[in-house]
């Protein structure tokens, strides 16, 4: 009887390992597997706010939403030679397979987004580009604006310093064509 | 005369005003042997830059060691640098002028024309900083005005010192000119000289040189040198604007407008120096120019070098005691991390050694002071990039960027290629250059200037032998 049961134990026990080893197994194919179809789409629209540019990824493998994915976000510049893409925010998909983030562009134009979906190793699983016709934003808008002098301020401070500026050149140019004018004052 | 002509410290016999207007007159009329060799050289290595930027325009500056490691570095340096000793030869000669300060009068000339020179090979330096040369066109056009930049009061603040640099150049050339065309007159000119006297005679106008005309001359030198100095502080602490108006630690300093100003005026001083000796010995101005004179301009360079130093000190002090985050790891890596060698090397060479050399009558010497100018020239351009680079490469630690893995705490790096280093070479080279030609057609002492002083001194003497 010992035998028996320390025979059905063993059993049991590897029986039990065996699921664990399988459920490990099948469990870390799942992502692979999801990864080798994984598919991105990148889609834009303008945020609530809107300020900038709301960029989402649809992470999907075949049909089903991937979750928990990491999505770079990237911005294609031309301004520099070597790495064209420019990070510019990272987010995880959620249930739907579905991550976003919001870009307030610095310059208006039309401008190529990058969008790619890693795995935990940084490796790229998907990847799809968009190009948008931006507007240029503000990136330090809202609360710091409020602390920026007024905008009347501004233009008067604007208007003197041009007007001084100006002044000063009028002033040299004179100072250069009274000195030319020759005897003319001398003989008054 | 005082120190004008100083027989004592020279030697020689106080010059009479035909050795005077002689010696002046000897660039413009005679080609010394050594000068094309010396145009010709200098021509190629400004020529071998110019390549370098059309090969910049054609590649991008990432050939240049830019990039979003260091977004700043060697051009803004030299913008800065280069306007700055632009101030030197400017302000020099207007102060001096101001305080009636006489040992300036045969100075003044190879002072305005370095700050001539200088200021717009400065400027130049706003086209491969901004990459593409057509921003250029969009910088200075109206309807592409961003009036909160400040690089478009740059634009107007050294434009408008250009011109006021040009106007304080041109006065006291007005009667050279017409003592020039005195010349001309009496003697036959071949054609190559006909050139000059057609512009002598642009350049005198109506002026006849009556003692009406000399005054109005004078209070109109008078008026723009009382100009030229609040200009010149006012373009420099422009200029510190675009770094000083930025959120970068390193850049948003209030002490920057000042420190601008003050290290242009001292490795100005400095770059006068230079001239003027490389002047007095190529163009045998000995007789005029003597070894008291650059004591005298030592130690105006040095004052401005304690200055510096200690805004310098200031400016580290007050950003390491303060501990925030961003400074402290800024004044760190200048003091003892990876920017201190090139700080160091500015302290060293550019702060104390020439304050060592003013300060013991045996090393204050005309080698001395041209050692020690060197070192300043030289040390305060290898600071200007310690000022622009260490802020540009910081990684930004509060950044949202931060959690993406990019800007996490990595310095960025800024290498020297062959591109900006041309460049700079050239710009460098440009200075003596133009100095060459400006004395080709111009009178390298300022002959009315110095015939004045010495009218007066002789009235003075007469009327005191009278009493």
């Amino acid at each position: 009887m010992f035998t028996k049961l320390r025979s059905t134990s063993v059993r049991g026990a590897l029986g039990a390992l065996g699921g664990v080893l399988l459920f490990s197994v099948a469990a870390a194919a799942l992502p692979a597997a999801a990864a080798m179809g994984a598919t991105l789409s990148l889609t834009s629209a303008t945020p609530a706010s809107q300020r900038g540019v709301e960029l989402s990824a649809q992470v999907n493998a075949g049909s089903t939403p991937l979750s928990g994915v990491t999505v770079n976000f990237y911005v294609h510049l031309d301004e520099f030679s070597g790495a064209p893409e420019l990070l510019i925010g990272t987010a995880n998909t959620g249930p739907t397979g579905d991550a976003t983030v919001t870009y307030q562009p610095t310059w208006a134009g039309t401008q190529r987004f990058v969008a790619t979906a890693v795995d935990a190793t940084g490796a790229p699983l998907a990847t799809s580009a968009l190009t948008v016709q931006a507007a240029r934003t503000d990136p330090f808008a809202g609360p710091v604006e409020s602390l920026r002098p007024d905008g009347l301020i501004g233009r008067w401070v604007v208007v003197v310093l041009l007007a001084l500026v100006i002044s000063v050149w009028i002033t040299l140019l004179a100072v250069v064509v009274r000195v030319q004018q020759g005897p003319v004052e001398a003989a008054r | 005369m005082t120190d004008v002509l100083d027989p004592v410290s020279t030697g020689r016999a106080k010059p009479g005003n035909a050795d005077l207007r002689a010696v002046a007159m000897r660039p413009v009329l005679e080609t010394p042997g050594w000068w094309w060799p010396a145009v010709v050289v200098l021509g190629a290595v400004v020529v071998l830059g110019v390549v370098a930027w059309v090969y910049q325009v054609a590649n991008g500056l990432g050939v240049a060691g830019y990039g979003d490691g260091a977004f700043w570095a060697i051009y803004e340096a030299n913008l800065v640098a280069f306007i700055g000793v632009s101030y030197g030869g400017a302000v020099v000669s207007a102060i001096l002028r101001l305080t009636h300060a006489e040992w300036r009068a045969p100075l003044t000339r190879i002072a305005e024309a370095t700050a001539l020179v200088t200021l717009p090979i400065g400027m130049v330096f706003i086209i491969p900083h901004l990459g593409s040369p057509s921003r250029v066109w969009e910088l200075v056009w109206p309807t592409y005005w961003n009036l909160s930049s400040p690089i478009l009061w740059d634009f107007f603040a050294v434009s408008t010192y250009l011109l006021a640099t040009i106007v304080f150049f041109y006065l006291p050339l007005i009667p050279d000119a017409a003592i020039a065309l005195e010349r001309f007159d009496v003697e036959p000119t071949s054609g190559r000289l006909r050139v000059r006297q057609s512009l002598y005679r642009v350049l005198v106008g109506r002026f006849g040189g009556t003692p009406y005309e000399r005054r109005r001359l004078n209070g109109a030198i008078g008026l723009v040198a009382i100009m030229i100095i609040p200009m010149a502080v006012s373009v420099h602490s422009v200029l510190s604007f675009a770094f000083a108006s930025s959120s970068r630690a390193g850049y948003l300093e209030t002490i920057l407008p000042v420190y601008f100003v003050v290290a242009a005026l001292y490795s100005g001083v400095a770059l006068v120096v230079l001239t003027v000796a490389a002047s007095r010995r190529l163009f045998h101005l000995e007789a005029f120019i003597t070894p008291r004179h650059f004591v005298r301009l030592g130690f105006l360079m040095i004052a401005f070098g304690a200055a510096y130093l200690y805004l310098t000190f200031t400016e580290y002090l007050i950003d390491g005691y303060s501990g925030t985050t961003g400074a402290a790891a800024w004044v760190y890596q200048i003091v003892a991390g990876r920017y201190a060698i090139p700080f160091w090397l500015y302290f060293f060479a550019g702060g104390v050694i020439p304050l060592v050399i003013m300060a013991f009558r045996r090393l204050r010497t005309t080698t001395g002071v041209v050692v020690a100018s060197t070192l300043v020239v030289l040390s305060l351009w290898i600071k200007r990039l310690v000022i622009v680079i260490p802020p540009a490469t910081e990684p930004l630690v509060n950044s949202p960027l931060k959690s993406a893995g990019v800007l996490a705490g990595n310095w960025g790096t800024y290498h020297f290629t062959w591109v900006p280093i041309s460049i700079t070479v050239a710009a460098t080279a440009a200075i003596p250059l133009l100095l060459l030609v400006v004395f080709r057609f111009v009178p390298i002492l300022s002959m009315a200037e110095i015939e004045e002083i010495d009218e007066a001194h002789e009235r003075a003497t007469v009327q005191e032998v009278g009493a």
